[in-house]
This record gives structure tokens, sequence and C-alpha cells, in this order.
């Protein structure tokens, strides 16, 4: 397991990693992160692939309400979003949870794709 | 509290239209052009099966709607046991298994924080293997498991019940059921992003989660949010 310091968007935490080729305990992976940052859940399985380090979602980041996976992005960057609309589908334990943007707006940047592993919180696309 | 079933000969999905009907509606079809299952694989819906999708109110805790895939399941293998198909048993999170065939599928959308709709497809006559060949081997029906058929009204009534008991309780009320609906402990692989892990079964937590016991002995908790599949190994 390694410690590292990332900064996204000004923020800093403090990640521990494991790195998957090469042979190493198996172990939960764990973020550290800000207090004022909602912690995601640390996936508590040997050799089960791990979401990556997750960023705080900024203000115009809409988050993941829940931990899942990504089986639809319905939206790309630049495109208009109104209100209410869907932008990402949420699957867990075959429950689907469309995420929909809360406001009218633009999408400036789609942060997950298709296949993806999400954590409760994780920001999914920023919208302004 | 009284259901309103609306009954159509022929939809494209069920639960396309359960997406704009109030709680406490249920679209039922007789056939369904393009039923899907989970991760947008298809649903054969012909006819001979039930074929529903039943809106309810979601549960006041978030964690609560969260184990209501689980529950759905829990309450198909109790009705089949109660049926006579002594072998019914769930495969994680919710495939009704009878004999290791998948005799009935259960797919939830939580279309709004307010909504969640149950999405249940029964094959009572129908083979779907016949229209899927990649389904051979794999599909059954409640035909080939018990001496009468039920109709699907019976079903239907039956579920409906079973589904206003979720909506009135949490997980902790339903723990020791569910966990006679597994059978037999069995080996499982687990796909969690592209990694698998192997182990043998031995239940969900409170949040439903798989549990495992690896070959080492070691206990695991999967997140079940994370698998894409769960696999019967054979012996």
């Amino acid at each position: 397991m390694k410690k590292l310091r990332v900064t996204v968007e000004g923020k800093t935490y403090e990640v521990l990693v494991e790195a998957l080729d090469a042979p190493a305990a198996p172990a939960p992976v764990s973020v550290v992160a800000p207090v004022t940052v909602p912690a995601p859940a640390p996936v508590s399985a040997p050799k089960a692939a791990a979401p990556a380090p997750v960023a705080a979602a900024g203000a115009n980041d809409i988050g993941s309400p829940l931990a899942g996976k990504v089986v639809a992005v319905k939206v790309t960057v630049g495109q208009t979003v109104k209100a209410g609309e869907e932008i990402v589908t949420v699957e867990a334990m075959k429950m689907n949870t469309p995420v929909n943007a809360a406001k009218d707006g633009k999408i400036e940047a789609v942060y997950v794709k298709v296949g993806d592993a999400v954590v409760e919180g994780q920001p999914l696309v920023k919208v302004a | 509290m009284r259901w309103r079933i609306q009954d159509y000969l022929e939809v494209d999905s069920t639960s396309s239209l359960a997406a704009v009907a109030e709680p406490w509606t249920v679209i039922r079809a007789q056939r369904q052009r393009a039923g899907r299952g989970t991760h947008g694989r298809v649903w054969v819906s012909g006819d001979g099966g039930l074929w529903l999708s039943a809106v309810l109110p979601a549960p006041a805790a978030a964690g609560d709607a969260a184990v209501w895939p689980l529950l759905a399941g829990l309450a198909l293998c109790e009705i089949c046991r109660e049926l006579g198909a002594d072998g019914a048993r769930l495969r994680w999170p919710n495939d009704l298994l009878i004999a290791d065939r998948k005799v009935a599928g259960v797919k939830l959308d939580r279309p709004s924080a307010d909504k969640i709709i149950v999405g249940i497809g029964v094959n009572l006559t129908q083979d779907p293997s016949l229209t899927m060949d990649e389904l051979r081997g794999q599909s059954g029906r409640l035909q080939d498991a018990l001496p009468v058929v039920p109709d699907r009204d019976t079903l239907t009534l039956r579920i409906l019940a079973r589904l206003v008991e979720i909506h009135a309780h949490d997980f902790a009320f339903f723990a020791a059921r569910l966990a006679a609906c597994w059978g037999a402990p069995r080996r499982v692989e687990i796909q969690v992003g592209e990694r698998f892990i192997t182990g043998v079964f031995q239940g969900v937590d409170s949040a439903g989660n798989p549990l495992l016991k690896a070959a080492d002995g070691q206990s695991v908790t999967v997140s079940g949010a994370h698998v894409w599949r769960l696999r019967e190994l054979g012996e």
C-alpha cells in the first residue's frame, strides 16, 4: 500500500493506493479526506477492484446519490440540460437510479463513463 | 390501500409505462415487445409468463430502498415454495432458481426519490430458450416444477401482498427469511470491476452485500453495489 498526496482542483487529499500488478497483502482501499468532505465507503474485499480516489464534489458538480456502477451516460460536454433531465444512470444490485440535473444548465465536464464504479457523493458531471 | 392494475395484451415494456404511473399502480402485460433485463439485456416476454411492473412509494430511509431488490426476490422464493416448489431458491441478488434454472427475474427502477418500480418476470409455461439459444440450460419455468401451473392472477395478487409487506418493514424484519432462501452454500465467482473474487456464498449482511468464505477460510464482504455479476461454479 502506498500513501500519496493528491491535489484536485485546489483541494488536497491523502490517499492509500494498492498497486494491483505487484504482489501485495490484501487490504481494503481507503481514502483519507479533509473533514468537510463526505468520506466514501471503503471497498472491503481483498483483490477487489476499488473505485479510483474520489475528489470532493465542487459547487457545480452533480454527485452520485448512491454507490453503484454507471450503466448509462445520457449527456455530452457542451450539451444544455433542463432541470429534472437525466444525466447518468447508476445501478446497484439490479436497481437502476437515474441521476437528474438539479437545474437548467450546460454540461461543462463529464467525469464518468459506462462501466465505472462510483461511491456515494462521487462527482459525475459538472453543470454550470 | 388499493392497487390499480392496468392489464395489457401487449406493450413494449411494462417498466416504461410504470415510469409515469402513480404509486400502487401495476402495469401487467401478456406479452412485451421489448422486455429488458439488467445491463441492457433482453428479457424474453412472449405468451406464457407473468410480466409486470409494480409502482410503490419509496421507503423513508435510503438504506431500506437499497435492499428492496433482495426482498423482491425473497417474495418470489417464498411464493414458489408455498405453491409446492420446495427446491426454489435465490441466487444473489435476486434470481429465482428451481433445479438450478432461472424461472423468474427481478429488476427495479428508482425514477425519483419518492417512487420505486419493481419489475418481475416469471416464466409460467414459456420456455425462453426456444427464442434465445444462449438461455438453453439456464432458464426454467414453473410448469416444469409444479404439477399445476398457477394462473397469472393468483400469482399477481400474492406478489402484490408481499410487496405491501416489504414496503411496511425494514431489512431486519426479513433477515432470517432471506437467509433461508439461499439454499446450500455454493462456490461462486463474483465480478467487481475487472476483478473476480471466488468463495463460498454465506448470505448477505444487513445492507445486502454478499458474504463469501475464501479458500483460506477468511470471511469476505463484497461491495454489492459494485458487483457486475455472480456466477455459481460447478462442483
